[in-house]
């Protein structure tokens, strides 16, 4: 699941963005579940089959924003309903991604609709999970970055 | 109404009879796009599914009432809503409140999978939907608890 993770986010961040990502050779966790922190906007989508669990993609607005920007082409004032859109679009393409290699590798699954999630201090924890993947992916050459967090089960 | 915020009533009142011996009536409910988010405070159970039927339930409790139906359950209050006893009980509640619904939409021939749980802990949480087709909102009074609470839910049928 984490090569999944780390090739999809690369793919989906050069393709819509033309951002190279780069991440720690280690990920921020990976094991037993736990409970994770979400940023300021986040995306979410679900997945269910014999592998089941939610995938999220986090960042803090000012990012949010700068990628709405790029993939909207709108150098004016964005609403945060676009700016919702654009991540929501981005988790689409992250989760799909990762389902994609996961039926490639004999999976069989179905990928629910994305929800954002926006808010303050949110602490999440996944129930029923038996592995949980948290990666922090940084724009090249910079200091800001994405968090993407799998927490899922196999049947 | 929508068959979605029809079964979601059903279901949160089936699992609050079965779970805790409660009685939860709708107070108010809304169906619609436009404009369409959910905000919560307190603590939210969600269960994303997939399938014929795709979309997800939040269901929102302020602290008080999670601690309350935990001490319910239980039998001791938890010291926060932020212990892990609370979230495995919002999560199981969640956990059921869609697997009601998934029976009954698949009896109509919509049939989804469910995902595992996720719960949220945070004093402001909006939940604004992609891609869905339905947006169902419906407020849940509990007369013995005096609380209310809510419970949204987006989805996007298959053709």
């Amino acid at each position: 699941m984490d090569q999944c993770v780390l090739a999809a986010a690369t793919d989906v961040w050069a393709t819509m963005l033309g951002w190279n990502l780069t991440a720690p050779a280690v990920a921020e966790a990976k094991g037993p579940p736990t409970s994770f922190p979400l940023l300021a906007i986040n995306g979410c989508v679900g997945f269910a089959g014999n592998l089941t669990g939610s995938v999220f993609l986090s960042c803090e607005t000012h990012l949010g924003e700068r990628m709405a920007r790029i993939i909207l082409g709108d150098s004016g004032g964005l609403t945060a309903r676009e700016v919702s859109d654009v991540v929501g679009e981005l988790t689409n393409m992250l989760a799909g991604g990762c389902v994609s290699r996961l039926r490639d590798q004999g999976f069989t699954l179905a990928m629910s609709i994305p929800n954002v999630i926006r808010g303050v201090s949110i602490q999440a924890t996944s129930r029923d999970v038996t592995f949980l993947i948290r990666r922090r992916f940084f724009l090249a050459g910079g200091t800001e970055s994405v968090q993407v967090t799998v927490a899922g089960k196999t049947d | 109404m929508h068959f979605i915020c029809d079964f979601t009533q059903k279901a949160v009142a089936e699992v609050c009879s079965t779970m805790f011996t409660l009685k939860a009536t709708p107070v108010a409910s809304g169906e619609g796009l436009e404009n369409a988010r959910a905000e919560f405070s307190g603590i939210v159970g969600s269960v994303s599914f997939a399938g014929k039927i795709s979309g997800a339930v939040y269901i929102g409790l302020s602290d008080a009432l999670a601690c309350t139906l935990a001490e319910r359950l239980l039998g001791s209050r938890p010291a926060t809503a932020n212990s892990p006893e609370v979230a495995d009980l919002i999560g199981e509640i969640a956990n059921m409140v869609s697997g009601d619904m998934k029976r009954r939409t698949a009896e109509i021939g919509y049939n989804g999978l469910l995902a595992p749980p996720v719960v949220m802990h945070g004093p402001s949480i909006v939940v604004e939907p992609r891609e869905a087709h339905i947006a169902a909102y419906n407020q849940f009074r509990i007369p013995e608890l005096n609380e209310e609470f809510g419970v949204q839910v987006f989805a996007k049928l298959q053709a």
